[in-house]
């Protein structure tokens, strides 16, 4: 069984909250496994160990922030297959484009949906 | 009739009678050439009678000879002896008057026709009584009468008498007396012609005395006139007032030979001053030194506002005391030493300024009518020099205190803190200050009459062009400063409204540049205080908005359905709860909304928009943000209609900003229409798109369509008709619109709606591209 994995990454220890709850139905209904972290850091070992087929990263995050965690995702451990939104609080068009400079592949800006999030991640991981 | 005898009958018969006494006719001859000869010597007509008398008295023995000359007024009737030689021992009747009215009636007709009245022997003559009585008085005997004509006309007699005797006159004799008659003739002809060329020569000479005398005149006229133009030069060759006095008054004292002359100067209230004079040295001056002058408060001149002189009269004196003169006005004048006087007004324009006076001392003068004109003349001319000079010394004082106004802004431009350029039409600079070089690193540049491209940077110049194409609105930009630093240059352009209909007229612009690195730094810090605001609002956004949605969900998916369905209040309490979430989740997606709106607003106040710049279809634009705004118009049922020109270009714009402010402006009208149409438009004007949304809405007063697109407002009483938005929309808009270079501007009836309009530029390139493709478009047409 090659069960589906999930990260989500954000210092907001209630917006993980948000999102897991918002996934619930992937872990309840497709057995997809949600994994959270802390910091960057943390998300960056998680997705070189897991692999995990979407990650929701989180702009400004402590000791490293999602734009660099992408960016070595990305472009040095070339993890192409690996889905990755941005989630950012403030939402500017320059954040926007150094997002996609480093290779993300959505860009969310808060305050987001829960539905949103859930459509989102049925389509990437194709359920 | 019979004693008078034709002269040549007679004479013929007598010299035939005589014929043997040849050698005294021979003597005769010679006496008569001799005779001849004398009267044609002289062209003095009592010479030749006098000599002729003697001559003839003697020659003939006759005890009278004389001339006898009618009067020629008297037509005959009187005349008398003119000439006379007569013996001693009878009368003289020189200049003894004879009235003769016989001889005019009778005699003058034969002696006209040459004939002579001989008579022999009076008292043996029948004649008439009137003859014998006057050649009785003359004591005549004998009587030997030729006529002296003159041409024609009977001149005189001349006559020959015996008083002592009868005579038996001799045929020679009468010849001898004939010819001296012929030859008296014509010395009376020549004498009167004389006469008469004398008269001629004298009436020549009395007009040439007349001409003589005229020239004189005309002389002296010319020298007057010389005079006066010599004093008309003087005035007119300064325009300093005490040199114009000074020179009138010299010349006039010089002119008149009169001892004082002086300029009079009226104060309003008609009293005055001697302000300056001209006097010979034996006189006590009316004028000591500028500012110590004598006053002369004349009350009749004050009464009369001027009396004769306002009306411009002149006004002489020849004697003051024979003048009738008020004995307070003698007496000043005998204080002035004043005898005589003559005064001419002085005129300034239309208003009495002064008097022009002159003034014997020494004596009473007899002022003659030409030295009263040119004093009146000079006076004239007087008041021409003083109003030059008046109006000379007020261009003086004007241009001084306009002097002291362009040091003043001068001093105030170099001292401003803001940097100053102004250039004309084609760019160049005609003024800059200090600052402008300082803030440029120009230091001790002179930058007058260089072109604004040679030193300053392309957005500057840039703006400069735009400003001068959209006159009467301010243009704002921001310019890099030397040394790192941050300007905000603000251009208006120079308009002068012209005198004619032709509107107004560009003069050039004139560029403020402040350098408002502080300012900017402070704007980046908000901006960036903002950000973050905004990001630390938005983090609990998303948990209020997200858990109040998963909240929703879960309660009508797993709570809900759990519940019993007979219980009406638990039912009720569901509906609620679902309602009061929904209004939770709206209010969260409003103040996200806020925030977005704010944090646009300050980046864009801030200069930090930034625009995502592409060729982009406006059609495109338009038709995205119809398509959002779609469900809002479907809720309140209005009509949507589109009218775009065809075949519009593409212009440079960022998509997604443009697409806010067309949202922006059809959910406004929307918003604020109940019922009608609302019309969308896109057309070129101008070398613009425009494109403008009306509505038929409640519309807006004009005093608030300013306004609206200033931070923060929003039209309307807010408590009775309270609008939903953050009021930041058309502020927003505005910004988004002039960081593409458009302007947006609104037009409204309030409660017949409004058209909300905005133009963006479009490029020349595009633009020719444009007409290359319509005309192409054409020719296709054309040929389809």
């Amino acid at each position: 069984m090659n069960n589906k994995i999930v990260l989500i990454a954000d210092d907001e220890p209630n917006i993980l909250i948000l999102i897991e709850q918002a996934l619930e139905k992937l872990e309840e209904d497709y057995g997809v496994e949600l994994i959270t972290a802390k910091n960057g850091r943390e998300a960056l070992e998680i997705i070189r160990e897991r692999h995990p087929n979407l990650v929701f990263l989180d702009v400004m995050m402590p000791q490293m922030s999602g734009l660099d965690v992408c960016n070595i995702v990305k472009n040095q451990l070339h993890l192409q297959n690996i889905y990755i939104i941005m989630l950012s609080a403030k939402g500017q068009e320059f954040e926007r484009q150094s997002g996609f400079a480093v290779g993300a592949d959505l860009y969310m800006t808060k305050p987001f949906l829960p539905k949103e999030v859930l459509n989102k991640s049925l389509e990437v991981l194709g359920l | 009739m019979s004693e008078i005898e034709p002269l040549n009958s007679v004479s013929q018969e007598e010299s035939r009678g005589e014929k043997g006494n040849i050698a005294t006719e021979n003597e005769r001859e010679c006496s008569l050439r001799q005779v001849i000869d004398k009267i044609r010597r002289t062209l003095n007509l009592e010479t030749i009678f006098q000599t002729t008398v003697i001559e003839v008295r003697q020659l003939l023995q006759a005890d009278r000879v004389a001339v006898y000359r009618f009067d020629p007024n008297s037509d005959y009737h009187r005349g008398e002896i003119v000439s006379e030689d007569v013996d001693a021992n009878f009368n003289s009747t020189l200049s003894v008057p004879v009235e003769d009215h016989c001889f005019a009636e009778k005699k003058v007709n034969y002696y006209q026709k040459g004939k002579f009245w001989i008579i022999e022997d009076l008292h043996q003559s029948h004649l008439s009584d009137c003859y014998s009585a006057l050649l009785e008085r003359f004591q005549v005997q004998a009587n030997l009468v030729v006529p002296l004509l003159q041409g024609e006309y009977l001149w005189g007699l001349l006559c020959i008498h015996q008083c002592a005797s009868p005579r038996k006159w001799q045929e020679s004799e009468i010849d001898f007396v004939s010819k001296i008659a012929v030859n008296l003739g014509i010395a009376i002809q020549q004498a009167e012609l004389l006469a008469a060329m004398h008269q001629r020569s004298e009436a020549l000479q009395i007009a040439l005395s007349q001409v003589e005398s005229q020239k004189e005149h005309l002389a002296q006229l010319a020298v007057r006139e010389r005079a006066m133009a010599g004093v008309i030069e003087r005035i007119r060759q300064t325009l300093d007032l005490e040199t114009i006095f000074q020179a009138t008054t010299q010349e006039v004292r010089q002119l008149l030979q009169c001892d004082r002359v002086v300029v009079y100067r009226f104060y309003e209230d008609y009293s005055g001053e001697f302000c300056y004079e001209s006097l010979d040295s034996r006189w006590r001056p009316l004028t000591w030194a500028p500012g110590l002058k004598t006053i002369w408060n004349d009350t009749y001149l004050q009464d009369t506002r001027g009396g004769r002189y306002r009306y411009h009269e002149t006004f002489a004196v020849n004697d003051i005391y024979q003048a009738n003169l008020a004995d307070c006005h003698i007496a000043i004048l005998e204080q002035f030493q004043v005898k005589a006087f003559a005064i001419a007004p002085v005129f300034v324009g239309d208003n009495l300024w002064g008097l022009l006076g002159a003034y014997q001392n020494s004596q009473a003068r007899l002022w003659q009518p030409q030295e009263i004109s040119l004093l009146a003349q000079v006076g004239d001319q007087l008041g021409v020099g003083v109003y030059q000079a008046q109006l000379l010394q007020q261009t003086k004082e004007q241009s001084q205190e306009l002097q002291a106004t362009l040091a003043d802004l001068s001093v105030i431009i170099d001292n401003l803190a803001d940097g100053l350029l102004v250039t004309d039409i084609w760019g160049q600079i005609t003024r800059f200050n200090p600052a402008l070089l300082t803030m440029f690193q120009l230091k001790g540049a002179d930058l007058k009459g260089k072109y604004i491209e040679e030193v300053f940077p392309v957005s500057l110049v840039n703006l400069v062009k735009t400003s001068e194409r959209s006159q009467n609105s301010l243009v704002t930009i921001s310019v890099e400063l030397t040394g790192n630093r941050q300007g905000q240059a603000l251009v208006t352009s120079i308009l002068k409204s012209s005198q004619g209909n032709e509107g107004e007229q560009c003069l050039g612009s004139v560029i403020l540049i402040r350098d408002v690195t502080k300012e900017r730094e402070i704007d980046r810090m908000k901006t960036e205080f903002l950000a973050n605001v905004s990001h630390e609002l938005r983090t609990p956004l998303t948990s209020v908005l997200g858990f109040a949605s998963l909240i929703q969900e879960r309660l009508i998916e797993v709570i809900f359905p759990a519940l019993p369905t007979d219980n009406t209040k638990l039912r009720k309490a569901q509906d609620k709860i679902n309602q009061h979430i929904d209004i939770i989740v709206s209010e969260a997606e409003r103040l996200t909304a806020l925030i977005t709106d704010v944090l646009d607003i300050a980046k864009m106040e801030a200069g930090q928009l930034d625009l995502d710049l592409k060729p982009t279809s406006p059609i495109e634009i338009l038709q995205r943000a119809i398509a959002t705004v779609e469900p809002q118009r479907a809720e309140k049922n209005l009509t949507l209609i589109h009218n775009f020109e065809a075949d519009l270009p593409l212009i440079v714009a960022d998509e997604n900003r443009l697409i806010q402010v067309v949202i922006n402006l059809l959910s406004n009208a929307i918003k604020f229409t109940e019922q009608g149409t609302i019309e969308c438009r896109a057309i070129i004007q101008k070398e613009q798109l425009v494109i403008s949304v009306q509505d038929t809405g409640i519309g807006i007063a004009s005093d608030e369509q300013n306004v609206i697109f200033e931070r923060f407002k929003q039209v309307g009483n807010i408590f009775t008709n309270k609008p939903k938005g953050t009021g930041l929309g058309l502020p927003i808009c505005k910004q988004i619109i002039e960081c593409h270079g458009g302007q947006i501007g609104v037009e409204s009836v309030p409660g017949q709606g409004s058209t909300f309009y905005f133009t963006l530029p479009i490029s020349q390139e595009i633009q020719q591209m444009y007409a290359e493709i319509k005309s192409f478009n054409n020719l296709f047409d054309e040929i389809k």
